[in-house]
């Protein structure tokens, strides 16, 4: 059998999809969302000043202890404006990430050498490798030696249709570097890792997503928006009011501190801010992407958990347009970015433009190094640093890591 | 159907292509009400800049957007593992018609592969217009290709050696 069958067989196989007519429905959609980003530009100002004079409001359960308010961007932290990846970054060590990040086959198990505080939880995962048995998890402690993770029994989490993940998160490691969050099916697993020891706590659905509040709380998502809150110590389970999205959020280090989520694709794209306990958002304003429009973005759409720099700003991945204000080449929807975003005003305050020529959803930030360094994970350079103040970007692996990479560092 | 307001080139251009690409998009994600999701959504994006893609290739926006879009879905949010498993084979295995043990056997492929083979074998584009739409290069269209090629062949034996053989 030749390609010429493949193709007949590719022929066959969709012979029978009938299309119905999409013109005016998508001109229709088109039309509806461009009246409500004029509505949105035109309220963006006064949504930014309401959402800075919204006070905490009290919270239902007795049990929360309220936490601090986000403190306000520092101003000086960050200069607005739009980076562009070079092509070859300049490489740097970053301790006590290792170059190459290569998982040694002969890394010693978790119950034979507990961990106090890990730097990075890992699961590699190759999608062109044939072997699709599930990798072990392994972390990497402050001492840059690896642990493979030999407690616990894990399976890959999946969807009402079957389709898998390996079960690792970006957002399984704790703000303190001491346990791994890993949703399961019916189930969350808390990997402690200085106790070595596993606990199992029953939570009803097929779990798909996870994130910190604090070192204590975890709260764990299913197919959609909403969470439920659970205890690890204590090994409780409770609804949370929040209708947050563990795919969007991404947690926060203070106990019960406010969370923030970007979300939105073409019709309108918002920032949203919640305080667990509450069922109402804290607030929601229009993000604004007055800083980086001159320079011809536009986003598109947001990718994987918006993650807290603990000074009001949010950094997460997107896709989008560039289209060059001195007419260079437009490309449109297919240029990864890296932004961060004052989770206040909304405002896009300053952009990484990584390219058109990957894969969507290539990249993912990590990880706050300090008040102005995003640790992020590319599919081609593997992991890299990002000054949102100089735009300087600097390589920190040799190469890409293929899998799920969580990092806390100290 | 109401066309009231619709551009009547955007109107036109959908209705020449809306079924090839439907098509496309099915043997992408293997489910028909997904595949009218990514289209339509793409069609939504494609309005929204018809005024400034409309003198350029407005196919090759939609493809772009469409397909990567597809990938995409998949690797955000389930890390390209589908556990579906083939049909049920009747004892002899000459029950089952080929198409759907072909059918089964790509939606095991990764997504990426899945697209790769579609764009060149379905929409008969060559690997550098693959590899444009995609925005990969062309060594990773050929690997991922032959790859594709290769996990076909072990999933469906049947099918014969379509892995080895190009035009």
């Amino acid at each position: 059998m030749t390609t010429d069958r493949l193709t007949e067989l590719l022929e066959e196989s969709s012979a029978d999809v009938t299309a119905p007519a999409f013109a005016a429905t998508a001109w229709a959609t088109a039309r509806r969302v461009r009246r409500r980003r004029q509505v949105l530009a035109s309220v963006a100002a006064f949504a930014a000043v309401v959402a800075v004079t919204v006070p905490l409001r009290g919270r239902g359960g007795d049990d929360i202890v309220p936490a601090p308010p986000a403190p306000s961007a520092s101003p000086s932290a960050l200069t607005p404006g739009v980076d562009v990846m070079p092509p070859d970054p300049v490489q740097r060590a970053l301790a006590p990430l290792p170059a190459d990040f290569a998982v040694p086959a002969d890394a010693p198990k978790l119950s034979g050498h507990p961990v106090q505080r890990a730097v990075a939880v890992v699961q590699e995962n190759d999608p062109d490798s044939a072997d699709r048995s599930m990798r072990p998890l392994h972390v990497l402690d402050t001492a840059g030696q690896w642990v493979r993770v030999d407690v616990g029994e894990l399976v890959r989490t999946h969807d009402g249709g079957g389709n898998e993940a390996d079960p690792l998160r970006g957002t399984s490691l704790s703000p303190d570097g001491r346990r791994v969050a890993v949703p399961q099916p019916e189930a969350l697993v808390v990997i402690d890792l200085p106790a070595a020891k596993v606990h199992r706590i029953p939570v009803p659905g097929l779990n798909e997503q996870v994130m910190w509040s604090g070192n204590g709380i975890v709260f764990v998502g299913q197919g959609s928006a909403g969470v439920v809150r659970v205890d690890w110590a204590a090994g409780t389970v409770t609804p949370e009011p929040a209708a947050m999205s563990a795919w969007h959020g991404g947690g926060s280090a203070v106990a019960l501190s406010e969370i923030a989520e970007l979300a939105g694709a073409g019709a309108g794209h918002k920032v949203r801010v919640w305080l667990p306990g509450d069922a109402k958002l804290l607030r929601e304003v229009p993000v604004d992407f007055g800083l980086v429009k001159p320079f011809g973005y536009g986003i598109s759409e947001w990718d994987g958990p918006a993650v807290p720099d603990g000074a009001g700003r949010v950094a997460a991945a997107a896709w989008g347009d560039h289209a060059p204000p001195d007419g260079g080449p437009r490309n449109y929807g297919g240029v990864q970015m890296l932004t961060v975003v004052n989770s206040t005003t909304g405002t896009v305050e300053r952009l990484l433009d990584l390219g058109a020529d990957r894969w969507k959803s290539c990249c993912r930030v990590l990880d706050w190094i300090d008040g102005q360094t995003l640790l992020a994970q590319t599919e081609r350079e593997g992991l890299i640093t990002w000054n949102t103040r100089t735009g300087e970007i600097t390589r920190i692996t040799a190469g890409p890591f293929r899998g799920t990479v969580s990092v806390r560092l100290p | 159907m109401r066309w009231t307001g619709v551009d009547s080139d955007f109107a036109a251009f959908v209705e020449a292509r809306q079924h090839r690409l439907l098509r496309s998009a099915y043997l992408v994600c293997g489910d028909h009400h997904l595949a009218e999701d990514l289209l339509q959504g793409a069609l939504v994006k494609l309005a929204l800049r018809w005024s400034r893609v409309r003198e350029g290739d407005p196919e090759a926006f939609l493809r772009t957007v469409m397909y990567r879009d597809a990938v995409s879905w998949w690797r955000r949010f389930r890390r390209e593992h589908l556990s579906d498993m083939p049909p049920e084979r009747a004892a002899g295995g000459d029950d089952v018609p080929n198409r759907l043990v072909f059918e089964a056997a790509l939606r095991r492929l990764p997504p990426r592969q899945r697209a790769v083979l579609v764009l060149r074998y379905f929409d008969d584009l060559t690997e550098a217009r693959t590899a444009e739409i995609l925005g990969v290069t062309v060594g990773t269209v050929k690997s991922q290709a032959s790859a594709a090629l290769r996990k076909l062949r072990e999933l469906a034996p049947e099918l014969g050696d379509m892995a080895g053989k190009d035009r």
